[in-house]
């Protein structure tokens, strides 16, 4: 019951979160989505479009969704890093800096020491630097010289990225686009929606300085763990292990997914059904999923092939799926 | 690399047993099929299989790699050539080049066609359905050209094809899209496999359960490997209907068969053909039909209806009213047969012979359809008088069968004495001699024609009756450990006369036949000196009484085949060269009590009821014709008639009947046996009229006979086997309304399984079986209505393509079904309305949106409904 109840909670919150960055962000529910899943998911997400299609604003007011208005101390910290190729990674997790009453050198905290982080076109910035944020993404933790230092518990990133083909960039290698649980496209949005934006971009604007903070860092660590709680059927747990096994034997993709993208997969799954407002994994959660947690994992052969090798796979489990009769 | 081994190598397994494996096996039994009735494939079917398995394993086993089909091919066809020019020239001159050409070229044939095959199962992907459709018109051809056309019959031929065709579409669209990878993939093929064979099983078992009553023999052809011998058309002998009786088609070419039942009755006759004396019987053998035309397309001798010097009498003789006659002097002028004749008659009694069949010695013009006594009805079913011109040089005694009888040797010797004083041939009709001499010329027919040649050199023989002893002792011969040169044999071989190269086969290497085969090699033989001759076909006579003298029993097995020599002036005379059967130890029948001799019918009058007087046991008919003293009268006008049937028996079809049955307007023939009408002699001057005033009135009369109406005839025929060669018209009609009847059970079947889906929805038990078999129906349906969920999620389907263009709920009822299938929670009542709701109106709103002809032609579509079944596609785009 009272299992139930929690859960109820959470789903209430999550409404409200979605609704709270809707009132911001139009016609981007499925991105909500994602990126909430993610959260749930204790990974991160990559956004990749083209610059002012609202990736930067979405982050922006996720995390003041979360935290509230810059910030308390019990509320959720948020940074905001603009890559550049000039960046370097002590810019990014902070360095020794000379105490002069002290007479030693202390540990100035760079911008990751946050719950929520903002990346901004972070494939403009050097290897090196994109390599220091990957780390700390995957470790949790930066070390420096002989010191640990632990990131905090609640530590979310959201990278955005310009198009690969687009110059000045420098493309992420494919281990590391391994750290981010989900990547998406962002897109633009539909017509009419931004017609609606042009008729009230000032009114959105204005949104955006009041956001109110509709959940609490511990909300979203309940959040968390109630993700965890989700129930996955046997066969769905088959289908990511067939999904995840076909992308390995694939003939036109030189890289397949690895078993640490199926257990992200699983996890994203229940995220995903939570944010969806269910306590159990469907087919359509798979069918949701599998582009955004397996597609920038995957290493292809040509163009082609990365445009039909997933949904293939995709298609043919979801067809196994469908004919699947399962009976309680 | 490892891993794409193993896939083509599970995948090819798969393909070699599941595909190859049914389409060898039903391919050989259709092979086996044609070989029965296509005497080019020389009765090797096991070779031919063997060579199609290889053509197609050999396809097979390139394709699925990335050979080239043309490249391939031409180097195989070149090949192919290349071998058949070295066997021509090779064997050039030998003996049985032309056997094994043929063989060569059969071999390549079946060869090739396996490779195609092959080719078309590893690349073509909707090949099954073509390859079934061509196999279904095969079977189409043989059973069209052979079968005696049952319509129950035809479907237990089509059953297996149509079944197979089935499997095979399905099954080569199941391993198209196959994942091999897949866990227990062998066990599930297996099921899909056992459940294939038990559904045939099934089919087979019920379809010969279905047949059993009707079709006795159909269980014996299967357990002989001899499927649908009984059903042949050639082998009438063995056939029974539905009605008891034998046809006569081929009559006596599968004589000696083991299958003919040596126990059963064929008919009865009694034969008035006495030797000098007057006391010992003559047999005489009784023909169907006479073979004697060349058919160059199937290289064997053929019935031809159009014989020139036609002498072949054979009326219908179920058409004739009972008592009577029909005759036909022509046949007696092209038997052109003036010395030793006299004429014989014959009464037959019908056991199982056809109602309609004529069998009588040569040369037969007159026949009278008479009553069976009443004490025999039950045994007999019919039976006819019959009036023939005998040679008093003819006898079924005329080969090996002296047996030591002095009077018998005498009589042989002295009518082969006359026979070497007829006159030669130079007097004969030239187109006669040239028809009834007519040879092919080829390689094979000079090597009979050169052996008939050393057989007459070496015996000097220079007369025609000699010539034909020579022959006859040709095949007698034994070798040098005494043991006989041509045996007997009852190689199963197809009805009919065998071929020109199975009889050069059977004279230069095998030496083993039946009588069919000695008939048509002495006939070559014959034909090469230049002596007129055919084959005859009918029944052999063999005298085993010596209570009934002139009464014969003729069993199944006595259906034969002779030839028949022609003499000038004597006419055809019999002439049997068939060696005995070693093996054969047929005790004689001990023939039973024959039939009582019939009444001389001294009247028989014909005509319509006009009154009955039931209490006086008097009618009136109005007289047509009749038969007195075996005179025809006409009556024109016709007359009223008054009868005194007091006496009379009263028979239908059916059986005896009490006066009351007879009815104004039926057509009546009244026999009377009376003495009176003994005693009243027609004289010349007497006609109709008078010959009626001279009767007593009212006649006495001893039997009535009511004749069958138009539609009782009708119903009759449709019950018994046409004996006809073959009546295309029904052939085709039958084939027709099957193949109508299968294409519509085809387009029906995707609806057949829309109702089956809705009918377990509608009956489950259980919700949540309920729920998946909506969501099943609903699927199937939206499916085969071309609205098909291509690898969306369930929810994103209904949502965008079904919702949205038809504004159902389907949505709802799918996060229902979702919940229900992933959750692990019940469903609850708030659910369960959701879905009750949402599946009929979603059904109906789609199908009142969509317009009738689209659903009518997407409802028949049955690729359609087959890829709703069959596994997802691999790597489809």
């Amino acid at each position: 019951m009272e299992q139930t109840q929690a859960t109820e909670m959470a789903m209430q919150h999550l409404q409200q979160l979605v609704d709270n960055i809707e009132t911001v962000i139009r016609g981007k529910r499925n991105q909500i989505k994602y990126i909430l899943t993610a959260l749930l998911a204790k990974g991160h997400i990559l956004m990749e479009d083209n610059p002012g299609t609202g990736k930067t604003v979405m982050a922006k007011t996720l995390a003041q969704s979360i935290s509230g208005a810059m910030g308390g101390d019990s509320s959720v910290g948020f940074k905001r890093i603009q890559f550049t190729p000039d960046l370097l990674p002590m810019d990014l997790i902070g360095s020794h800096i000379y105490d002069e009453d002290k007479k030693e050198f202390v540990f100035k905290k760079g911008p990751l020491f946050t719950n929520v982080l903002l990346a901004d076109e972070i494939n403009r910035a050097s290897p090196k630097v994109q390599s220091a944020l990957l780390e700390c993404m995957a470790e949790n933790q930066i070390t420096i010289g002989d010191t640990t230092y632990k990131l905090n518990k609640l530590f979310f990133t959201i990278a955005t990225q310009n198009p690969v083909e687009m110059e000045g960039t420098y493309p992420l290698p494919a281990a590391q686009l391994d750290r981010f649980s989900i990547k998406i496209i962002f897109g633009y949005v539909d017509e009419t929606t931004e017609l609606e934006i042009y008729n009230n971009y000032l009114g959105i604007a204005n949104n955006l300085q009041h956001i109110q903070q509709v959940l609490s860092m511990q909300e979203i660590l309940n959040l968390q763990e109630q993700a965890e709680q989700v129930t996955i059927h046997e066969e769905l747990v088959k289908a990511v292990r067939n999904i995840v096994w076909e992308t390995r034997r694939h003939p036109e993709i030189i890289l397949g997914a690895s078993t640490r993208s199926g257990i992200n997969f699983l996890k994203c799954l229940k995220a995903y059904a939570l944010v969806n407002g269910r306590t159990f994994v469907t087919e359509d959660d798979i069918f949701d999923l599998t582009i955004p947690v397996l597609d920038h994992r995957l290493m292809y052969r040509n163009k082609e092939a990365k445009a039909n090798a997933l949904p293939g796979i995709l298609k043919t489990e979801m067809d196994r799926l469908h004919k699947l009769r399962i009976t309680q | 690399m490892m891993q794409l081994k193993q896939y083509t190598f599970r995948k090819e397994a798969a393909l070699y047993l599941l595909l190859g494996l049914p389409t060898i096996a039903v391919v050989g039994y259709a092979i086996f099929e044609a070989n029965q009735y296509f005497s080019f494939l020389q009765n090797g079917w096991r070779m031919q299989t063997l060579e199609f398995a290889l053509g197609m394993l050999a396809a097979f086993s390139l394709f699925l790699r990335r050979f080239r089909f043309l490249p391939i091919s031409l180097v195989l066809l070149a090949i192919v050539a290349g071998t058949g020019l070295l066997v021509e020239t090779q064997l050039t001159g030998e003996m049985d080049a032309y056997f094994w050409s043929v063989k060569f070229y059969t071999a390549a044939l079946f060869f090739g066609t396996g490779w195609i095959a092959g080719y078309g199962f590893a690349r073509a992907r909707f090949f099954s359905v073509v390859w079934s459709v061509l196999l279904l018109a095969a079977m189409a051809v043989v059973v069209a050209t052979t079968a005696s056309l049952q319509s129950n019959m035809v479907i237990a031929l089509y059953a297996p094809t149509l079944a197979y065709s089935f499997y095979i579409i399905y099954i080569s669209e199941l391993l198209r899209n196959i994942n091999t990878r897949e866990p227990a993939l062998f066990w599930k093929v297996a099921r899909r496999m056992l459940g294939f064979m038990a559904l045939m099983i099934l089919l087979i078992a019920g379809l010969l359960y279905w047949l059993k009553p009707q079709y006795e023999g159909v269980e014996k052809e299967w357990s002989q490997q001899q499927p649908k011998e009984g059903n042949n058309k050639g082998s009438g002998m063995t056939h029974n209907d539905g009605s008891g009786t034998t046809t006569n088609q081929g009559m006596g070419l599968s004589a000696f068969n083991n299958k003919a039942n040596k126990d059963s009755v064929v008919f009865v006759a009694k034969l008035d053909n006495f030797f000098v004396d007057g006391k010992t019987p003559n047999p005489l053998y009784f023909i169907t039909d006479y073979y004697s035309k060349f058919d160059i397309e199937t290289q064997t001798f053929e019935v031809d209806s159009l014989r020139p010097f036609n002498d072949l009498f054979s009326p219908d003789v179920s058409q004739i009213p009972l008592f009577f006659t029909k005759q036909d002097t022509s046949v007696l002028y092209s038997a052109n047969n003036g010395r030793m004749r006299r004429t014989a008659t014959v009464e037959v009694y019908k056991k199982q012979l056809s109602a309609r069949l004529f069998t009588a010695p040569s040369t037969a013009y007159f026949v009278q359809p008479i009553s069976v006594p009443d004490e025999n009805k039950d045994v007999y079913r019919s039976a006819y008088r019959a009036k023939m011109m005998v040679s008093e040089l003819n006898s079924a005694y005329f080969v090996y069968n002296p047996a030591g009888a002095q009077w018998l040797e005498q009589f042989q010797e002295e009518r082969f004495r006359i026979l070497r004083e007829a006159p030669d041939y130079s007097q004969t009709n030239a187109a006669f001699m040239q028809y009834y001499t007519s040879m092919p010329y080829g390689e094979e027919y000079d090597s009979i024609r050169a052996l008939a040649a050393s057989i007459v050199t070496e015996t000097g023989a220079n007369t025609t009756v000699d010539k034909a002893i020579a022959i006859r002792d040709f095949f007698m011969r034994k070798d040098e450990n005494g043991q006989p040169t041509f045996k007997y044999s009852d190689n199963p071989g197809v009805p009919g006369i065998p071929s020109a190269n199975k009889l050069t086969y059977f004279l230069f290497d095998n030496k083993k036949g039946y009588c069919a085969y000695y008939a048509g090699a002495t006939l070559f033989l014959l034909r090469s000196l230049g002596i007129p001759s055919r084959i005859a076909t009918g029944f052999m006579t063999i005298d085993r009484s010596n209570k009934n003298p002139g009464w014969y029993w003729f069993y199944e097995d006595q259906a034969h085949a002779w030839v028949q020599v022609y003499f000038p002036g004597y006419g055809w005379i019999d002439f049997d060269t068939t060696v005995p059967d070693a093996e054969q130890q047929q005790a004689p029948q001990p023939d039973q009590t024959p039939p009582l001799a019939t009444q001389t019918a001294w009247l028989v009058a014909n005509g319509t009821v006009v009154s009955k007087d039931t209490a006086a046991k008097k009618v009136t008919m109005q007289l047509e014709k009749m038969l007195y003293w075996d005179q025809p009268y006409e009556l024109n006008p016709t007359q009223p008639w008054l009868m005194d049937v007091s006496m009379a028996k009263i028979t239908h079809d059916t059986g005896v009947v009490s006066l009351s049955a007879l009815e104004k307007g039926q057509q009546i023939v009244a026999v009377s046996y009376a003495n009176t009408f003994k005693e009243i002699e027609p004289t010349e001057a007497d006609n109709a009229t008078t010959l009626l005033q001279r009767f007593p009135t009212p006649a006495p009369i001893d039997e009535i006979k009511i004749m069958l109406t138009e539609e009782e005839k009708a119903a009759l025929d449709k019950q018994a086997v046409p004996d006809k060669p073959t009546d295309w018209n029904a052939v085709w009609r039958n084939l027709a309304i099957g193949t109508v009847a299968a294409i519509v059970l085809l387009l029906a079947f995707p609806w057949l399984i829309f109702r089956y889906l809705r009918l377990r929805a509608a009956t489950a038990g259980k919700p949540a079986t309920q729920q998946y078999w909506r969501y099943l129906s609903m699927m199937y349906y939206l499916h085969q209505m071309g609205i098909e969920k291509t690898g969306l999620s369930p929810v994103q389907f209904a949502r965008q393509q079904v919702d949205a263009q038809f504004g159902t709920q389907l949505e709802s009822f799918m996060q229902v079904y979702q919940k229900l299938k992933y959750s692990k929670q019940a469903l609850n009542s708030r659910d369960l309305e959701i879905a009750a709701a949402c599946y009929p109106s979603t059904l109906h709103t789609v199908s009142k949106q969509l317009p009738f002809k689209h659903r009518f032609s997407h409802m028949l579509n049955l690729r359609r409904s087959i890829s709703f079944f069959s596994k997802p596609s691999l790597y489809a785009s």
